[in-house]
């Protein structure tokens, strides 16, 4: 079934802008470029030797922000009052992103591998999802972050309660459920450029639950993932034009090769051929590519819409995955293996191995077809994050209960019938009457029955208890058919959504520390193994 | 980057801004618990431009080594990457939030009486040493390798900031199940 209805859903009133720098792709922002040290650093970036006045073995004084904080608030204020007061948005160049001004928050993600990451300059909203009690008119506790947002289903992958209230992160690519939490009194952010040291209080910090992806990642070398790369390579040659002050533009191909040094010489030609020609004379232009007049070059809102900040994490997020396969030692035929087949079925799924499984490409459209109906979720297994039974196992499993049969034995029974002692065609009368006798079956009433509707019996109420649950292996070998309806299944699905669900929820919103040292040692973690 | 400014006069204001603008890498700064936070928490909520003469900072990303100095009190501090990603954002209306920053790494500082762990720095630069001489040996490849490995893992820092995530490398991290195989080699290259 559907996870839920509404995921996905509620994005209409998003209203998300990224700081400008980010929308325009600004290469400082948004690398053209990622070699295998900094995939792996992939937003754990360490902190770059001193190159400027910060230099090792000397003491730097530490600033305070305040100053310039109220400097900038003032500006802010200024200009808001000059466009006649109303919303502005502040975030239009580099320099704003600064963290010198304004109000910090932090926020940390308790998956390892986040599927979908924010680079800088990107936004994201808070909303506080309220589901109201049935006819009350309750007012929804206020909360220092985010906006409120009614809910009558859950925007998660687990009901909510009324009354109940969830904070998450949402943008374009995930929503994630967010806990509140006050950064440590001995813990202070410092900001490091080339020249300074500044220090700030911050007090507000989030532990972020397991993303719901609202955004596929591509797979390596997939069909999308191409045309990714060459549109990126596309926005960034029409972007080197914008910028160039000749008359006509004119770009030269070392700049492009500096930028993109994974690709072809080629295959830039390619790129640059479709809008430009290479001068081999020509006095001024000699060895430049310049603009053909017949080209109209696309506007720098057309060249947004052709690569978005988004499709860039997504890719980033493919590069990084496929660097810690391949530092994990599985080898690109592993990798490739049914990443683009749209009609992959469940036997080419089962041949991927595991860990490539747990990749993002996988996980997030694993996911993205669940709420489609597509498929189901495992839920509990290999790519659980937490490896603690308190995050969804975001694996692909049939959505028909036949095939979703996995308890090795029942598949066994099922496959063995004939030939096996658990063939009801040669079930001896003798041992079918001692069975339905050991189910209560009186004798006197069995003895008026012919050997086939003995046979019945044995079938109808073996599968009556192995459903139930009462398996004992001796019963469930005669059981037939479907163990769960299609509705059982459902429900239970939705019951183990919502255990996973309360489980990470309970855990991420504790505050103390010793608290949660016990409850790795419960119970929740027998229910994995 | 002044030499930037006086060459290239034709730039447009967009280009100076991309090329020209440093953002600030983020790092937290951990102190031992106790009265030195609390102090220096006050000064900071107070907003006294004079912390700069009070407080300052010598660490080296490479060695991971640094001293803090609060007033007259000196602490020995080692930088350590955190376990979890975690981002930095500002916000204007607690309700949009703009990302500025990847947080990676803690400075923890420790009291000028805390041998315990200062001991251990101690054995660690005389492993460096060790490491860096067998270097130059026959032998001494691999041996660096591992000691570089064990080296890093050595500053992994165990904890998030979060009190959920206390000890989340070992407790919440799905283990990855990693291939042994010929193909390993192949990656190599």
């Amino acid at each position: 079934p559907r996870l839920t209805d509404s995921v996905g859903k509620n994005l209409g009133t998003l209203n998300l802008q990224h700081a400008t720098p980010a929308v325009e792709l600004y290469a400082q922002l948004f690398p053209t470029h990622l070699n295998a040290t900094k995939l792996r650093h992939f937003h754990r970036p360490t902190i770059k030797k001193a190159l400027g006045k910060l230099k090792p073995g000397e003491y730097h004084p530490v600033q305070s922000v305040r100053k310039i904080s109220d400097t900038r608030a003032a500006e802010r204020e200024k200009e808001r009052q000059a466009y006649g007061g109303g919303e502005m948005f502040y975030m239009r160049r580099l320099q704003d992103l600064s963290g010198l001004d304004s109000d910090i928050v932090l926020a940390e993600y308790s998956e390892q591998y986040p599927s979908l990451l924010n680079q800088i300059g990107m936004a994201t909203r808070i909303k506080n999802y309220f589901k109201k009690k049935p006819g009350k008119q309750d007012n929804p506790p206020m909360l220092d972050y985010g906006e409120i947002a009614y809910s009558h289903s859950s925007p998660f992958q687990a009901d909510m309660v009324p009354g109940e209230l969830l904070q998450a992160f949402e943008n374009h690519m995930f929503r994630a459920p967010i806990f509140p939490h006050k950064l440590l009194p001995t813990d202070f952010l410092i900001l490091r450029t080339k020249q300074n040291y500044h220090i700030r209080n911050v007090k507000n910090i989030f532990t972020i639950g397991q993303e719901c992806p609202l955004q596929e990642v591509p797979g390596p070398n997939s069909k999308r993932a191409n045309i990714f790369a060459r549109d990126f390579l596309q926005a960034y040659i029409f972007r080197l034009f914008w910028k160039s002050r000749d008359k006509p533009p004119r770009i030269k191909m070392e700049d492009v090769r500096k930028a993109f040094p994974q690709n072809a010489e080629n295959s830039i030609r390619k790129r640059l051929k479709m809008s430009s020609d290479f001068k081999r004379t020509g006095g001024v232009h000699c060895n430049w590519w310049v603009l053909r007049s017949d080209f109209r070059l696309p506007s720098q809102e057309e060249i947004r819409q052709l690569v978005t900040p988004e499709q860039c994490c997504a890719y980033y997020s493919m590069q990084a995955a496929e660097q810690r396969l391949k530092d994990a030692g599985y080898g690109e035929k592993v990798l490739f293996a049914a990443v683009e087949d749209e009609a992959a079925d469940e036997n080419d799924q089962s041949k991927i191995e595991d860990e490539v499984k747990c990749a993002p490409w996988h996980t997030t459209k694993a996911y993205l077809d669940s709420l489609k109906g597509k498929c189901w979720l495992q839920l509990r297994g290999f790519a659980d994050p937490t490896g603690c039974g308190e995050g969804f196992s975001y694996v692909r499993v049939s959505n028909k209960p036949n095939a979703r049969e996995v308890e090795p034995e029942a598949v066994q029974s099922k496959k063995m019938v004939t030939g096996t002692d658990a063939d009801l065609r040669r079930l001896h009368l003798k041992d079918a009457k001692k069975i339905l006798n050991k189910f209560g079956v009186s004798d006197s009433f069995v003895r008026n029955l012919s050997r086939w509707q003995i046979i019945d019996i044995v079938r109808t109420m073996s599968t009556q208890r192995a459903r139930d649950g009462e398996d004992g292996a001796s019963m469930a070998k005669f059981a037939r058919g479907n163990r769960y309806s299609q509705m059982e299944y459902q429900e239970k699905y939705k019951e183990d959504c919502r255990k996973i669900f309360e489980g990470q929820n309970k855990t991420l919103a504790t505050n103390h520390l010793t608290s949660t040292d016990n409850e790795t040692s419960g119970d929740e973690d027998s229910d994995v193994d | 980057m002044s030499n930037t400014l006086s060459t290239t006069t034709t730039t447009t204001k967009k280009e100076k801004n991309e090329e020209q603008v440093e953002l600030e890498q983020q790092f937290v700064l951990r102190m031992p618990p106790g009265d030195f936070a609390t102090r220096l928490s006050e000064l900071i909520e107070s907003g006294d431009e004079k912390i700069r003469e009070r407080l300052f900072i010598d660490v080296n990303p490479e060695t991971r080594r640094g001293r803090v100095r609060f007033d007259d009190t000196i602490f020995k501090a080692t930088l350590y990457d955190l376990p979890c990603v975690t981002e930095s954002y500002k916000t204007f209306d607690r309700k949009t939030l703009y990302k500025i920053a990847d947080i990676a790494q803690v400075l923890i500082c420790r009291l000028p009486g805390d041998l315990s762990s200062s001991d251990d720095d101690d054995d660690e630069d005389e492993a460096m040493k060790r490491s860096n001489n067998n270097a130059t040996t026959s032998d001494g490849g691999n041996e660096k390798k591992k000691k570089e490995k064990d080296k890093e893992k050595k500053y992994q820092w165990p904890h998030g900031l979060t009190p959920p995530l206390k000890n989340v490398r070992k407790r919440r991290f799905r283990k990855v199940a990693r291939q042994k195989t010929q193909d390993h080699d192949e990656i190599e290259k």
